[in-house]
Order: C-alpha cells, then sequence, then structure tokens
C-alpha cells in the first residue's frame, strides 16, 4: 500500500470511528490490521481527542459576536455536526474556511430560532470579506469600484444596536417581528488603524455599489439604477453626493 | 511579470506593500520635504529620509533625517527592507543612472521591496538641465525606460509597473504632466537556504536561552522572570496580514520564533503555496532564525484533521519528507526545523526503520534541523515503549536547535501531549540528557491552558534556566 492510501484509510477509519453514535460500538473490521496491533478502545480514545481537537478550533474560530449569542453547549454540539458533515472543512487561513462554517451554521434550526443570530451572522460574513491594504498584485481596472477593504451586508436595521448590547453584555434590543424582520443595507470598512466600522446605506446606493465592476463609473451606474427606478431620480444628486463622499473616504478604488 | 497599470503608483498600492515588507528600516531617497517617509513611519517602520538640500523638514516618530546626496551617501550592503525613490533619479545625470541603481540594488535586503519612479525621455523635463554632478555643475535630465529598468532587475520580482503620463500640480508650474516608468520589485532571496549554510550565521546559545510560546495570559511570567528575550508564535494564528500589528508589537519587545501545525509535510503531492507564501512573509517580517512544524501529516485529499497524524517510518514516507523539506525551505528562505510529533500509536510495518533513524536521515538529506521535544519523547516512550535515551543518541546533534518542553495529562493508558500542566520528572531527564548531547540554542516551554495559577510556569521556566547553566 503506498502512502497516499495508507493516509486515506487510516483517516477514513478515523472519521468513521467519530461518526458512530454514541453508546453503539463501533464495527472494528480487518482492515485496521495495516495499522499494526492498534486496539479498538485506543483508536476510539484517538478519534475522540481528533474530534475534539478539531471542535475546539472550529468553536475557537467563531466571531466573538457570535459566540456571545451562542450557548457554549450549542457551539460545540454544532461544530461536532459540522466536522462530522464536512471532513474536509478546514479554518486555517480563516479566509478560506470560517466563510463555509458561518455559512452553514445560517441554515441550522437552532441558530435560526435565536434572536438576532442571522442579523449577526450577515455581519460577520461582511466582515471576513474585508481586506487588510495588500496584494502585490494591481488588477487594471478603468474605473474604481468597491475598494477590497469595505464590504456590503444587508441586516437588521437594529445592527447597531445589537453589536452595542453584546460589546457591553447588555440585554439584546426588544423588536416587534415586523420590525425585527426588516432588512436594511449595510457598508461595512476596514480603516487603516484596522477598526472595522459599519454604516447604513440608501438601497440605491447599496444597488450601485453591487455592480460596480471597474469597466464603468459610478456615475454611469448612477444613471441606469435611475432610469430604471424612476422614483429615485428626485434623490440623483442626493446619491451621487453619496458615492462622491464614498470615494473622497477611499472606499472606493481601482482594485 | 504582471501586465502593465493603467493607473500611475498611488499611496494606496504602496499601502498595499506593507505585509510584504520585511523587517528592517526603509530608505526614502530624495525624500523632499518627507511627506512620502512621514507616512511611512506613521505607519510604525523605521524610515530614513536622505535628501542633499531639505527645506521645511517634517518629523515623526520612527523618521531620522540624512542629509546627503545619494552618490555620497555611504550605504551598506543589504541593510535597507525596502528603498522608495520617487522622482528623486531625474536630479543625476545619465551617466551616473545605471551606477546608483546598482547601489541601491545592492543595499537592499533579499526579500526586500524597491519602489522606484522616474521621468522618461518623454517627460517636458527631459529637455532641460535638471541633473547636476557632484561638484554642482547642471547637466542634461536623467531619464530611464522601461526596457533599461528591465535589463538592470531582470532577476528580480516584478510586482507592477507603468509608463505613461501622469498629471501633477505643485508650484511654480501649476498643472502639469510628467511622462514616467514606474515599478514595484522585490529582491530575490538568496539562494542558498539550508541549514548546514545558515548555521554560522544563527544566533549562538548565550544569545537565546529559555522562554515561552506566546500566550496572552502568560504575560505576568514575561514580568517576572529575567532573560526571556523571544518568545515562539504559532505561525498559523499570523498567517492574515490583519495579525500584522500585533505582531510587530511584539517583535518590538521579543525576538521570534515561528511554529506551525498546518504545512502537513508527510502529505502526498504538492506543498501548499498559498501557505507557504505567507510563511514566507512572517520569517522575514520577523526575521527569526529558523521555522518549525511537525514531522506528521494533518490532511489528505479528502480530509483535514487538525490533528498530527504519525507517519510509517518508510522509504516512501522519507522520500516524500525530503523533498516536501527542501521544497519548503527554499520557498521560505530560512531553514525548517521538524519536531517529533507526540503519537498515541505506531504502525508496524515490516519494511519501516525506527523512529530516530528516519527523523535523521530526513533531517541530513533534506538538510533541516530538529525540534526535539521532549515532552512528545517521554510521552511516546510511555505510549509506544520506545527507548528515549536511544532515540536522543542517534539523532544528528549538531542539528538538534531547539526543544519544546511542557506537561501533558495521563489518560489510562496514555499520556496526552495537552500543554497545560507542569513538566514531569521524566521529561526533565531527557532533557537534561539532550542538553548536554546536542548543539541546542533555545528552549521553548509551551503552555495553551490552565493559567489560572501561572507559579508552575514559572517554576518550570526557572528549572529550565537552572539547568540550561544561567545564573538567576
Amino acid at each position: 500500500m503506498n502512502l497516499a492510501d495508507f493516509q486515506a484509510q487510516w483517516l477514513d477509519l478515523l472519521m468513521a470511528v467519530q461518526e458512530n453514535p454514541p453508546g453503539q460500538a463501533f464495527v472494528f473490521d480487518a482492515q485496521t490490521t495495516i495499522f499494526g496491533d492498534i486496539s479498538e478502545a485506543k483508536i476510539t480514545a484517538i478519534a475522540q481527542m481528533v474530534e475534539q481537537g478539531k471542535v475546539s478550533v472550529l468553536c475557537g474560530a467563531l466571531p466573538k459576536n457570535l459566540t456571545s449569542l451562542l450557548p457554549s453547549v450549542m457551539q460545540t454540539a454544532l461544530a461536532q455536526r459540522y466536522t462530522r458533515a464536512f471532513p474536509q472543512s478546514t479554518v486555517i487561513p480563516a479566509s478560506q474556511g470560517v466563510k463555509d462554517w458561518l455559512l452553514w451554521l445560517i441554515g441550522q434550526k437552532e441558530v435560526q430560532q435565536i434572536p438576532f443570530a442571522q442579523a449577526i451572522l450577515a455581519y460577520e460574513l461582511a466582515v471576513l470579506r474585508l481586506c487588510f491594504h495588500q496584494l502585490p498584485r494591481m488588477p487594471v481596472l478603468r474605473h474604481k469600484k468597491l475598494a477590497p477593504w469595505a464590504s456590503l451586508c444587508v441586516s437588521t436595521p437594529y445592527l447597531n444596536d445589537i453589536l452595542n448590547a453584546i460589546k457591553q453584555d447588555q440585554p439584546l434590543p426588544e423588536a416587534n417581528v415586523l420590525e425585527a424582520n426588516r432588512r436594511q443595507g449595510w457598508l461595512l470598512y476596514r480603516c487603516p488603524n484596522n477598526e472595522i466600522k459599519h454604516i447604513s446605506i440608501h438601497w440605491g446606493v447599496y444597488e450601485i455599489l453591487e455592480l460596480l465592476e471597474g469597466e464603468h463609473s459610478w456615475v454611469y451606474y448612477l444613471e441606469q439604477v435611475c432610469k430604471r427606478y424612476p422614483d429615485l431620480l428626485p434623490q440623483q444628486e442626493m446619491l451621487g453626493q453619496w458615492l462622491t463622499w464614498l470615494e473622497e473616504k477611499n472606499l472606493l478604488s481601482y482594485y | 511579470m504582471q501586465k502593465n497599470s493603467r493607473q500611475p503608483l498611488s499611496w494606496q498600492m504602496i499601502e498595499q506593500m506593507f505585509p510584504w515588507i520585511p523587517e528592517g528600516p526603509i530608505l526614502d531617497v530624495g525624500a523632499g520635504a518627507g511627506h512620502l517617509a512621514m507616512r511611512f513611519a506613521q505607519y510604525g517602520f523605521s524610515v530614513t529620509a536622505l535628501e542633499k538640500s531639505p527645506e521645511d523638514v517634517g518629523w515623526v516618530n520612527g523618521l531620522s533625517w540624512w542629509h546627503e546626496d545619494l552618490r555620497s551617501a555611504e550605504l551598506k550592503t543589504q541593510q535597507w527592507a525596502a528603498i522608495v525613490a520617487l522622482n528623486s533619479f531625474p536630479f543625476l545625470p545619465q551617466s551616473e543612472q545605471q551606477i546608483q541603481l546598482e547601489r541601491l540594488k545592492t543595499a537592499l535586503k533579499p526579500g526586500g521591496i524597491f519602489i522606484f519612479s522616474t521621468f522618461t525621455a518623454k517627460d517636458p523635463g527631459a529637455l532641460e538641465m535638471l541633473a547636476e554632478d557632484l561638484s554642482g555643475t547642471p547637466s542634461a535630465t536623467g531619464t530611464l525606460t522601461f526596457k533599461a529598468l528591465q535589463i538592470v532587475f531582470k532577476d528580480w520580482e516584478w510586482l507592477w509597473h507603468f509608463e505613461g503620463k501622469v498629471l501633477d500640480n505643485h508650484p511654480p508650474d501649476g498643472h502639469h504632466h510628467h511622462h514616467l516608468v514606474q515599478i514595484i520589485l522585490r529582491k530575490p532571496l538568496l539562494a542558498t537556504s539550508g541549514l548546514s549554510d545558515a548555521l554560522l550565521s544563527m544566533p549562538s546559545k548565550t544569545e537565546m536561552g529559555i522562554s515561552l510560546t506566546w500566550k496572552a495570559p502568560l504575560q505576568p511570567v514575561f514580568e517576572q522572570i529575567k532573560h526571556l528575550s523571544f518568545v515562539e508564535i504559532m505561525s498559523d494564528d499570523y498567517l492574515d496580514p490583519l495579525w500584522d500589528a500585533n505582531l510587530l508589537a511584539l517583535k518590538a519587545h521579543y525576538a521570534i520564533l515561528l511554529h506551525g501545525v498546518e504545512l502537513s509535510v508527510g502529505t502526498p503531492g504538492a506543498l501548499d503555496s498559498d501557505y507557504l507564501d505567507q510563511i514566507r512573509r512572517l520569517a522575514q517580517r520577523t526575521d527569526c532564525p529558523w521555522w518549525s512544524d511537525h514531522l506528521c501529516y494533518t490532511r489528505t485529499q479528502k480530509h483535514h484533521t487538525f490533528s498530527l497524524n504519525p507517519l510509517p517510518t518508510t522509504e516512501e514516507a522519507l522520500n516524500i519528507v525530503v523533498e516536501h523539506a527542501k521544497t519548503a525551505q527554499k520557498h521560505v528562505g530560512k531553514p525548517l526545523l521538524l519536531e517529533n510529533a507526540a503519537y498515541y500509536w505506531q504502525t508496524q510495518l515490516p519494511e519501516q526503520m525506527p523512529d530516530a533513524v528516519f527523523l535523521k536521515e530526513i533531517a541530513l538529506q533534506a538538510d533541516c534541523g530538529i525540534l526535539l521535544d521532549v515532552a512528545n519523547l517521554y510521552g511516546n516512550a510511555h505510549n509506544l515503549g520506545i527507548d528515549p535515551y536511544a532515540y536522543i543518541d542517534a539523532l544528528p546533534h549538531d542539528r538538534v536547535l531547539q526543544i519544546h518542553l511542557a506537561g501533558g495529562q495521563h489518560i489510562a493508558p496514555l499520556i496526552l501531549d495537552t500543554h497545560d500542566s507542569p513538566v514531569e520528572q521524566g521529561t526533565w531527564d531527557l532533557f537534561n540528557y539532550a542538553l548536554k548531547r546536542c548543539d541546542v540554542r533555545a528552549v521553548i516551554l509551551e503552555r495553551d491552558a490552565c493559567f489560572d495559577d501561572l507559579s508552575d510556569v514559572i517554576r518550570d521556566v526557572q528549572t529550565a534556566q537552572i539547568q540550561w547553566g544561567l545564573h538567576l
């Protein structure tokens, strides 16, 4: 057996042990003999240790805002379910794996039942997209688009209140169902000192920022969006001022 | 080489290079009033502004002025982590352009960043007499072409370039155009990166000594114990440049060693080059003498375990690890130390070689070093029944540059490598044994959990210091 097959079999075996429901004995078949004199008890202990390690890494990768909302027992249970469902998953480096982990959490029933967890997940996914001022590669763009250190998200209008409440360890804001279900466009950006800020933005600005791709200017898209939504025409100048302000704040860039 | 950009150099582009500037000072050639140099300094870099005739110079922390002509300035070899020369070369006569470029090339560190802008022959200023020789006699403005720069920097990594018209606005001309050639380059790393070549320049035993893995809750230990001049960080925690601010703050106080878990040196197939890029970035930024990871595999195509899985000590595994260790060292540009991982089981294939022989052969064939974790060795002796003293005896002692100490948990029938308890006597015995035989330069106590009472951590560090020979 070559090394790749050996490693694949060993990790398959470990995962099989992990997936074994609690209290149900794992069937230790003949193939395990290639792994020497390892006993069933030992492999079970190793599998548990590996899973605990991975669960700990996954829980450790959860953003603080989210760990404040999700009870730790729930975090562990979710991480365990996730690692069993996606054995190839990784959260190192964070930019690759945490996104998948958070996207998976959005779909989980118990997370959906926690007030404002979806709002925080939307916010944290947008935070993940914020780049540091790096990458020594300069793509060729004709016009500016949303800078890599800025990103858009749709969340509750209560986002400010929720983040402040979490930060100060205060109860979450109360909102009636209709209000809580409303959605608001937010622009997040990373300042040069790494501080993350967010501002609520007009839906027309949101639409234009989403359209910017570097081939056409925001002036072009402002006209197109106002043509498509005639209701916006009276606000065209105001939207233009917004975009000028974003440009001045260095939130639009050529890369 | 990257495609020619349609946009000229901007401050934002320079800012994007920050994470890739290695550890060291920055030189701004022809700094003028120091506006650019001040911006570097405000970000925390140490900057020297070289300017022959400074007027209204600015000053901020981290910025120092050097009032000298580039041509008479004594530039030391490989002194600067980055050199920025924006439109200062037009003031040098044509005959001096290449000479001064060559001097800047030599003065930049391997891996250093070169940011350069100058006039082409199409610039309106090219028709004037902007340059002066050292005696002050005016001469024709110096210009360069993109092709000339390509020849001078043919072996360098070209990250970005631009050639074209740029709008400028300053007195007394007001709005006017320049025609510029602008480049951002990286100087190649030194070709030799194996341990044998690097040993002579390694820090000595007396320069390093004993310290700890960096964890914020351990801060009181650093405040209470003398002689802790360096720390080891988990490199995987710092891969994202977002953490650079923390890294640079740490670097201001301590020398740094990098230790990782995600290299997966034993996985067949190619290593993760993005991962190695970031390790290279960290290695340059911290100027660490070596970096380390584990002799194991953490992933396959199908699974990612984050756990250190034992390799069968076969000829095939040996060849794979040797090739990967060579590739990794070359990519990162610093020697790699491989650590003996904690194992709870071991394959027993007939063609296997003894563990220590396996590690020894890897170190010798890949020209890499060894990080001997004596706690892992103690645990493996218990868990697998190997003779830990024979293991140490079999290693190439001149390649064991670093030792890890830690305490684990006894969960029958195993000792687990949990890094959360005091170092055991059996581990201390192995530590002593290894210290007497190996050319150890640095010892790290690993503590990853149980920070409520740090008295045992302090005691362990002091014990190690005494055994090392430090007089407390």
